[in-house]
């Protein structure tokens, strides 16, 4: 069971832009939350180093993100309350919350919540506002 | 269910018992909330609005009386008085719901659409009151316990339909109600005198402020009120108000109806008192159209927003044109709405801090935002933060700065198509000042280019606050190269080590090996992987450490300790400002112009016309061949510096310019500016005038200009 912290705290991260046919194919460590950012771009949570799915591929160890990590209940309460868009049911979505830009990562029984590092700490102050 | 009690309606004190909307108890007591007009009980007869504790356009007819309510009564084409107390200082929650779905309404045909949609229904009568439908589409619904955002697919208006209100002279009195209202004043025990209903559009009510009598046809019948049962019109409001949007009505909201009879006199629009006597004369004067009479008229842009009007603006032009016009859009809001409750789930811009902020706030400095970011100004003393730069070394938080990573085949095609210069002579491990622009040869942004090892893979800099506009700019532009662009803004920390002992505090944290000007290298800092580049804005050694920023605190720390005898201190913004200042250069911006080319500022050193073909390239050619008429220059004056913006005026008093950056030189001695400057038959002038100082116009850069110092 995951331990729920509303404080958010620095992820170990890969990025990756490369083509999307290559990032389509490609596989990361089996350990990695796969956020995909974009159709050439993906974010790798809780890894440090990934393997270029082409030459020409950028992977970037990527310390600019802070997670906070919610229960389901927590999580929902969130959207809720700061989200014009609805949660994922399970898997990646993205999108502004409490007017921050996020990525949220939905598992059955925890909520990962991603925002850049530098948004972290107005983040945390906003969520406090939503979730009272 | 409230209970009895009072509320006070301008000062006077009236009763009320359980069940009473603020409307009963106010006829009941003899009052009128707007003095008069024909009052219902939808909440679309402007006639019932008051401000109800402090709430501005409420309609009396839909809010239930309680204890202690101060209710005041609000002219209604009057604005009413602002909140005296701060609209925001009760936040408003807000709840985000979704559906496929929704319906407004739980009439008939609500209740049907829904049930055969499977959607959920939004209903006044269960105390969710739809205050407007916005783009999304989105329903603004106001609940007991705040608002409720519902983000649908698609909307179905089932509001059905709204008593038709009279227009005829006389029509603003006290006394006419329609007939759901009369049957509600009736059951709560409103002694209405003598009623009379009419079916029929009247020809005029008579009176004096109340109604004494009224006029159908040829009889006239005399009473105290009258009961206007003259037929329906569509509650088409919402539905007017998705025009564009996912938004459907159904049943009477939906019907298209044959409109009333024409009227020939009498207040068309009670919320603005526009009548038809100025209905007509619009007309005359050529607006022949709904949406223009109403535009000429100001009919139907009031509070009902066209509840009442609206049938007649379409008989009006019927009667005139023989067609049936459908009628004008509404806007949101359709209900009266606080500050606070549409500030729901509205958040200001967040402003990104660097990692190092809690280190700035530690060490004392003063915050503001700057390009988006938190950024130290000063920490105590911008004069002794110069001089460190100037004569020991010194420390900046640069991690603001825009990053881009750039790796492709085309990668160096790219960066050519985006800056006037050749890229492809930025061999691996250097780097290249560039300029940014756009179509019209006007500088867009300004930063750095470095070839990483031997291939197409770069390392791209540009100005703080630039990195969005410039990362939609560059993806757009080369889009059809095969080229790979990551932001890493917010991920790369960046701090400058500037001034004549940089090398040395360097070298004491494990950084040793000679670095000529525009170089770089990767190499470990303080046992923090960095890329350090060497170049320089303060115009001293100066290098740039960009490492991860999760690590920045750690590395800004080991520089200081490791610098502390050398005199090390970190430098804000503002030193920083003033000491690129001595050196002229710009910031994009701050000194740069919409209407910025290089040439005009000064730097059109940076653009080569033989490095291919660039965006703004043509501009650039064409606009070189025309006589310089302003540049960005240097000036300088023996008294205090002017405030940024300060306008420069020629010796003989005519507006030369404006200045754009200015501080007094604590190195020079003098104070420094950078300004537009107007040329006069193709000259610049050698003096100028900037609030009452001469000035003298100077050769950039103020400090060190043969770059001495910044190459060490």
């Amino acid at each position: 069971m995951a331990e729920f912290v509303v404080a958010g705290e620095l992820v170990a991260a890969v990025r990756v832009v490369a083509v999307p046919e290559a990032l389509d194919a490609a596989t990361w460590p089996a350990d990695a939350t796969e956020m995909r950012l974009a159709p050439d771009e993906v974010l790798l949570l809780d890894v440090l180093d990934a393997t270029a799915p082409e030459p020409h591929a950028i992977v970037f160890p990527d310390t600019g993100w802070v997670r906070f990590t919610l229960s389901p209940d927590v999580g929902a309460q969130l959207f809720e309350g700061a989200a014009t868009w609805p949660p994922p049911s399970l898997g990646f979505g993205q999108g502004a919350i409490a007017g921050i830009p996020a990525k949220v990562f939905v598992e059955a029984d925890c909520w990962s919540v991603v925002v850049p590092a530098g948004l972290a700490s107005d983040f945390e102050d906003r969520l406090g506002g939503v979730l009272t | 269910m409230s209970g009895s009690g009072e509320f006070t309606f301008d000062a006077v004190a009236v009763p009320f018992v359980p069940g009473d909307h603020l409307l009963t108890a106010l006829l009941r007591a003899g009052l009128h909330p707007t003095g008069g007009g024909t009052l219902c009980v939808e909440g679309h007869s402007p006639h019932c609005v008051a401000e109800v504790d402090g709430v501005a356009y409420v309609h009396t007819c839909q809010t239930l009386a309680r204890e202690g309510m101060l209710v005041r009564a609000q002219a209604i084409g009057d604005a009413p008085m602002l909140p005296s107390t701060d609209p925001l200082a009760q936040p408003v929650a807000v709840r985000n719901a979704h559906h496929d779905v929704v319906v407004i309404g739980g009439g008939e045909a609500g209740r049907g659409a829904a049930a055969s949609i499977g959607a959920p229904i939004v209903d006044a009568g269960d105390g969710g009151e739809v205050v407007g439908i916005f783009p999304g589409p989105m329903v603004a619904v106001r609940a007991d316990a705040g608002m409720v955002h519902t983000h649908v697919e698609r909307v179905v208006v089932a509001t059905g339909v709204l008593p038709l209100l009279p227009v005829c002279p006389g029509n603003d009195l006290a006394g006419l109600y329609t007939p759901k209202l009369a049957e509600r004043l009736q059951a709560a025990g409103v002694d209405l005198g003598r009623t009379v209903t009419i079916t029929e559009p009247p020809q005029r009510f008579e009176g004096a402020d109340r109604v004494q009598a009224v006029v159908v046809g040829d009889e006239r019948f005399e009473c105290d009120a009258v009961i206007v049962d003259i037929g329906t019109t569509p509650n088409d409001i919402l539905a007017r108000m998705g025009a564009g949007l996912a938004v459907d009505a159904v049943g009477g909201a939906s019907e298209i109806t044959a409109p009333p009879p024409c009227p020939t006199e009498g207040t068309v629009c009670p919320c603005n008192e526009t009548t038809m006597a100025e209905l007509a004369e619009c007309w005359d004067r050529g607006f022949t159209s709904m949406e223009l009479l109403k535009r000429a008229s100001l009919a139907g842009t009031g509070v009902c927003q066209g509840a009442v009007c609206s049938p007649y603006l379409q008989s009006f032009i019927a009667d005139r044109t023989g067609s049936l016009e459908a009628r004008f859009t509404a806007r949101p809001v359709a209900r009266q709405a606080t500050l606070s409750e549409l500030a729901a789930g509205r958040h200001h811009p967040a402003i990104a801090r660097t990692t190092l902020h809690a280190v700035h706030e530690a060490a004392g400095a003063t915050m503001d935002r700057f390009g988006g970011w938190w950024r130290p100004w000063v920490y105590s003393d911008v004069d002794a933060e110069c001089a460190a730069v100037r004569s020991a070394v010194s420390i900046g938080d640069v991690g603001t700065l825009g990053k881009f990573i750039v790796s492709g085949p085309d990668a160096e095609a790219a960066l050519q198509r985006l800056v006037p210069t050749d890229v492809s002579t930025i061999g691996p491990g250097r780097s290249r000042y560039v300029l940014m622009l756009d179509e019209r040869g006007y500088v867009l942004d300004d930063g750095m280019i470095m070839r990483e090892g031997e291939g197409e893979r770069f390392f791209v800099t540009v100005t703080s606050g630039g990195a969005s506009v410039a990362e939609m700019w560059v993806r757009d532009w080369t889009a059809d190269l095969d080229v790979r662009w990551m932001n890493v803004t917010m991920s790369v920390g960046a701090i400058n080590v500037t001034g004549p002992r940089a090398s040395e505090l360097l070298a004491r944290v494990g950084f040793d090996q000679p670095l000529a000007m525009l170089r770089h290298v990767e190499a470990d800092i303080a046992d923090v992987p960095c890329r350090v580049v060497r170049l320089s804005f303060t115009g001293e050694v100066s290098f740039e450490l960009h490492h991860p920023c999760a690590r920045s605190a750690e590395l800004w720390r080991s520089l200081l300790d490791a610098g502390a005898d050398l005199g090390v201190v970190p430098h804000g913004l503002d030193a920083l400002s003033r000491l690129r200042l001595e050196k002229g250069h710009i910031i994009v911006g701050q000194d740069s112009d919409y209407d910025s080319t290089p040439r005009r500022l000064g730097h059109d050193w940076m653009v080569d016309l033989d490095s291919g073909d660039f965006i703004g390239r043509h501009a650039i050619e064409r606009t070189g061949r025309l006589p310089l008429d302003k540049q960005l220059v240097g000036l300088e004056g023996d008294g205090p510096p002017p405030f940024e913006g300060a306008v420069v005026w020629s010796m003989d008093g005519t507006y030369a310019g404006y200045v754009t950056s200015a501080a007094w030189s604590v190195t020079l001695g003098r104070s420094v500016m950078l300004a537009w400057v107007r040329t006069v038959d193709g000259m610049l002038p050698d003096e100028v005038r900037v609030e009452g100082m001469v000035a003298r116009r100077a050769e950039l850069p103020f400090y060190d200009p043969e770059g001495v110092r910044a190459r060490g």
